[in-house]
């Protein structure tokens, strides 16, 4: 507990002190703006009201929903602040100061949180496990949704069938490698994924074929800043290193992707579904490549997460090559370091390469596209599922009374507007459903 | 004349559905990403710029305002917020070009936005 305390407080005063100094935040949307702080063109006070206005509404949603649900810290809930706090803060010493004191204090709530859930007489925390069973199986078929999208019925259909057939060759051992048996929802996302960058860049050459590549402009743009970037890796490397060591120890969950099933594993100790999970999370990483490069290249200004593949590294490529235990924690530390230097020198290489096929950045937009809609079903039918599993003890039948509330605070939230974003609005409802639900039965009213 | 809207960012067929349904043969819309539309509106090939994200700012205009500068954009509906009409009327008449909103907004923002646009062209 004390190291874990140690650790994610260095971290987080680490990345306060990166968006305090302009050189790296969280938020893909508080990036673009940090260059109108650091050159000045804005005062303090207004980028920080601007920070908290795009971040909040995340902090307290997906931050707080995903935390509950998996018992693990995520990087909303850590670095959105620690962007806001660093701006905040008129000093370095006070961002390190701030930020720090914002690990300390959500590891220790939250801990104290899931302690006291952990005691309730219907243990919803439990239940909260079904959470994750329809994602990965749903997740697997985001390629074919982001093809629909981008390429229409014709190619989405192909892609559909194809996907199916080779998932269950997988499912039914026909395809191996090297006698292994494959995960089919791993294979069948590669193969989804694959079609999909196959139709961008088949489109893209047709197109490039018509017209001579004019790529100066972006070039212009992108050498303004490029310098700051450069000044950063040594920091970068640093918090990079952290982030994939607090992946490693079970610590974190990195993206939506990950953390329902990420929390199984970890409670459960069967690691069969760890590659997957590390390949769903590396996908999720590159259809945020060219948001992230671009941003960050137009601004100088890096994501303190990089390109978000120091999650897989920390918390399979590590404990895979160097085995658990304390060579993990150190593998994942230093490949962690190495793989943000890496990605950070090569970022230009990457910017321009994307601005020769413009139809891959759109599969970008493709798949998060897709992504998000198949983790609002997998999440919300998850969630219900969750909810009417929380009954007193295992044998009881379903509680169609949770499920009702469930779907009510759904609902509620959808009436008023959607204050909860609708990821999040699913795994906070079933959360409040469980505190709900032993209320209830301490009152003997259920 | 027509106004050109270039949509990019998150749900573009629920953005595109809504301007065509609203804007009807008062505007014409191009489909593309982030950073294609804001080159066309740098070329002067399109007027204004719509693209959604999940937060409203983050990915719908952070390549707009790298490549068209933070005082031409602008968030009209934020992440759990509802987007407002006189807000919207400064915005527009206020001179921004490209409108980043929250995918759950696009709905109530985008015929918010193509109203304050037609007064202010006089369409």
């Amino acid at each position: 507990m004390v190291a874990k305390l140690i650790i994610v407080g260095i971290l987080c005063a680490l990345t306060s002190l990166a968006s305090h100094m302009g050189r790296a935040v969280f938020h893909d949307g508080v990036r673009p703006i940090m260059p109108e702080y650091v050159e000045g063109r804005m005062k303090r006070g207004e980028m920080a009201s601007v920070a908290f206005g795009l971040s909040a509404g995340f902090v307290f949603s997906m931050g707080f929903a995903f935390t509950l649900a998996s018992k693990l810290l995520n990087p909303w809930l850590l670095f959105l602040p620690t962007d806001i706090l660093g701006v905040v803060a008129p000093r370095k010493w006070i961002a390190v100061v701030l930020g720090a004191a914002w690990g300390v204090g959500v590891t220790v709530a939250f801990d104290a949180l899931n302690t006291v859930f952990g005691m309730l007489p219907i243990n919803f925390l439990n239940s909260l496990s079904a959470l994750s069973s329809p994602v990965l199986a749903g997740f697997a078929l985001f390629p074919v949704l982001a093809i629909f999208y981008q390429f229409g019925k014709v190619k989405g259909i192909i892609a559909l069938i194809l996907e199916l057939i080779v998932r269950q060759l997988a499912a039914m051992k026909y395809v191996t490698i090297h006698g292994t048996p494959i995960t089919p929802e791993a294979l069948e996302m590669f193969v989804g994924v694959i079609l999909l960058v196959a139709f961008a860049i088949a489109k893209d050459v047709k197109a490039n074929k018509d017209k001579t590549a004019d790529a100066e402009e972006g070039e212009s743009l992108f050498e303004v800043r490029t310098k700051r970037i450069v000044k950063s890796i040594p920091l970068m490397m640093v918090i990079g290193g952290l982030v994939s060591l607090i992946a490693n120890l079970q610590w974190l969950s990195g993206s939506e992707v990950d953390f329902q099933a990420l929390h199984t594993i970890y409670q459960t100790h069967n690691t069969s579904q760890l590659g997957t999970v590390a390949f769903a999370d590396l996908i999720r990483g590159l259809a945020f490549i060219p948001l992230i490069v671009t941003t960050a290249l137009a601004s100088g200004v890096y994501g303190v997460v990089g390109l978000t593949l120091v999650y897989p590294i920390g918390f399979y490529l590590a404990p895979v090559i160097f085995g658990e235990g304390l060579m993990g924690h150190i593998a994942a530390f230093v490949m962690g370091a190495l793989w943000l230097a890496i990605e950070m020198i090569v970022l230009r290489g990457i910017g321009k390469s994307l601005e020769r096929f413009p139809s891959l950045r759109e599969a970008s937009d493709s798949i998060r596209n897709a992504m998000n809609n198949v983790l609002e079903y997998a999440l919300l039918i998850g969630s219900a599922l969750a909810s009417l599993s929380m009954t007193h003890t295992p044998k009881d039948p379903q509680n169609f009374f949770a499920f009702g509330i469930f779907v009510a605070l759904y609902g509620i939230n959808e009436a008023i507007g959607r204050p909860v974003i609708r990821l999040a609005a699913a795994p906070l409802a079933a959360i409040i459903t469980g505190v709900l639900v032993n209320i209830f039965y301490v009152a003997h009213l259920m | 004349m027509t106004i050109r809207i270039a949509i990019g960012g998150l749900k573009k067929e629920v953005t595109e559905r809504v301007t065509k349904e609203v804007g009807g043969d008062k505007v014409s819309v191009i489909v593309t990403s982030d950073f294609e539309a804001s080159k066309k509106i740098k070329a002067g090939e399109a007027d204004y710029y719509f693209g959604a994200c999940n937060s409203g700012g983050g990915a719908a205009l952070s390549v707009p305002i790298g490549l068209l500068g933070y005082s031409n954009c602008a968030t009209v509906a934020k992440a759990g917020g509802k987007p407002k009409q006189e807000e919207i009327e400064k915005l527009v008449s206020g001179g921004k070009i490209a409108f980043g909103m929250a995918v759950e907004s696009i709905e109530a923002a985008v015929p918010m936005l193509l109203k304050s646009l037609f007064a202010k062209h006089n369409l």
